[in-house]
């Protein structure tokens, strides 16, 4: 099972426009990535050389130039709307701004039925009881609203949100980056269980090499053969 | 006198809808002049409250109690404003919550440079040139742009050069590395390095980088929940309180061991010791009893009472 490539990204190609004075800005040039299922791979780079936007194309999140997209051999690239949606559900995102996923209006409890009615799941209480105790949180935290918990907090609940409809792929963009040394221990050591618990995908964003190591089976730079560096700011 | 800066039982609480909020409890510390001062701690712990309690930039709703001293001089919070620029520098954290959407680097910088009353015809190269102390190579297609047109990264160097830009005396940087790679952490460590040549005579760095810390601080301060726990030289190399001790097993080179519990939250507060809890060496007094301040060897504060007497 582990060399069966789960997602992969072919040749990919992207340019902004309109970034410092109008100039087209080169992002991605022939990116590849393959990402084998049950495999922990770190993506690493220095600031600016496309790392986000080529998470954000393997996610469906962001057109690329050219370029395709593969999960599970199946072509994702040119799928639209609604056939997007299994894709979607299997195939998640955590972000450095896990606040961002949270609405500031509604309690934690129900920002996290949102998953489940987006993919048409059962609002089982259960589910995300047994999810909360996935990332060691306690069941009183439903009650509280965003700005009420911290920093790590909410990052441990973003992960709970994204396992909530059981993925196969979490793509993990800088989630360490912006918390201290001690809620980024708590996350790592979380992710580190999830490995063993629930057979995950991960590709791992960051610009610690030592946190890397710690997680990952392997570690591509943006500069190694086949993912070329895009023009660095 | 020796100079520096000194905090007298510094305490600030907000006053909300809810109740009262204590952020920082009686902080008594001496950040000496010619030295960079780390402060470390969990998200949450007070760290950042203190700085803005420093420079006087916190809300209406914040009770500052205390006092907070410069060189000998009492700093009332209307008094650190008006020496911000010149006196007082920060370096923000959250580059994108600090810079304005709608307006350029240039003009960022701009206003930075007011207080220096420079000529109109000097503050493009003095901004340039403030731009390439932190890394911008090619600076003039950094003026033209706008926040969003930058990368993080970016935003936090241009803050670096606006928190700078007057060369104060003394700087607070509030998580200058924060969310940056190895090499924009290395470019940054050597600016602030490179500010006591500049005539900047201290420096209070707040930060999660330990690796920053270690590189750039000689006093290091630890911070929970409000109160500073230890305070002194070499607190990374040789630990003393029992929160120190876990918040630094959860490095990476001690195995990212993640600390048991979780902090009080803002306006829970115990009797006893902030940390019991949490702490594995915590006593029935620890539990009763908030512990004063004690120094197992010179130059050392804990708040313990494991080293007391």
């Amino acid at each position: 099972m582990r060399d069966e490539v789960i997602l992969e990204g072919r040749d990919i190609t992207k340019t902004f426009r309109g970034r410092l004075g109008g100039h087209p800005r080169k992002a991605l040039e022939g990116a590849n990535l393959r990402l084998c299922r049950g495999e922990y791979l770190g993506l690493m780079g220095p600031s600016g050389c496309g790392k986000t936007t080529l998470a954000r194309i393997l996610l469906r999140l962001l057109e690329p130039d050219s370029g395709q997209v593969f999960f599970r051999g199946e072509e994702v690239t040119r799928l639209r709307g609604r056939r997007l949606l299994p894709f979607r559900r299997r195939v998640q995102l955590i972000s450095q701004r896990p606040e961002t996923f949270f609405d500031p209006r509604l309690r934690l409890g129900k920002s996290l039925l949102e998953p489940l009615d987006i993919f048409g799941l059962p609002r089982d209480r259960e589910r995300i009881r047994a999810g909360l105790e996935r990332v060691k949180l306690p069941a009183e935290i439903l009650e509280r609203y965003p700005h009420q918990v911290s920093g790590g907090e909410i990052q441990r609940l973003s992960l709970c949100r994204a396992l909530l409809p059981e993925p196969e792929v979490l793509i993990l963009d800088e989630p360490t980056s912006m918390l201290d040394i001690s809620a980024q221990a708590q996350v790592l050591s979380i992710l580190r269980e999830l490995r063993g618990a629930c057979g995950l995908t991960c590709l791992f964003i960051t610009h610690h090499r030592e946190t890397a190591d710690f997680l990952c089976d392997r570690v591509q730079s943006l500069e190694a053969p086949g993912i070329p560096p895009g023009s660095v700011l | 006198m020796v100079r520096g800066l000194e905090l007298r039982d510094l305490s600030v609480t907000f006053s909300l809808p809810g109740g009262d909020v204590p952020a920082v409890e009686g902080v008594r510390a001496f950040f000496p002049s010619g030295e960079i001062t780390g402060l470390i701690g969990e998200s949450g712990c007070g760290k950042s409250v203190l700085g803005l309690a420093i420079l006087g930039l916190l809300p209406p709703y914040a009770q500052v109690e205390g006092e907070i001293i410069l060189d000998g001089e009492e700093l009332s919070p209307g008094e650190s404003r008006r020496r911000l620029g010149t006196g007082l520098g920060l370096i923000p954290q959250d580059p994108a919550e600090s810079l304005n959407p709608a307006r350029t680097v240039a003009a960022h910088l701009r206003e930075a440079l007011l207080p220096l009353r420079l000529p109109r015809s000097a503050v493009p190269e003095r901004s340039e040139s403030l731009l390439r102390d932190f890394g911008f190579e090619d600076p003039r297609p950094v003026l033209r742009a706008y926040p969003h047109q930058l990368s993080g990264g970016m935003q936090q160097r241009v803050l670096c050069a606006i928190g700078t830009a007057c060369s104060p005396r003394w700087v607070l940087a509030d998580e200058p590395t924060k969310g940056l790679d190895r090499t924009l952490r290395g470019q940054v460590r050597e600016t602030l390095l490179s500010l006591p040549k500049r005539g900047v005579e201290g420096m209070l760095v707040i930060t999660h980088d330990l690796a920053l810390a270690q590189g750039l601080c000689k006093h290091i301060g630890v911070m929970y929940a409000g109160q500073l726990l230890e305070l002194g030289p070499g607190v990374l190399e040789e630990p003393c309180h029992p929160f120190t001790r876990a918040f630094l097993a959860a490095l990476p080179e001690n195995g990212f061991r993640p600390m048991a519990g979780a902090a009080p939250r803002p306006g829970d507060r115990s009797e006893g010791c902030v940390f019991a809890p949490r702490c594995p060496r915590a006593a029935e007094r620890c539990r009763r009893e908030r512990p004063g301040i004690s120094s197992p060897f010179p130059g050392r504060m804990v708040r313990c009472f494991l080293y007391e007497g």
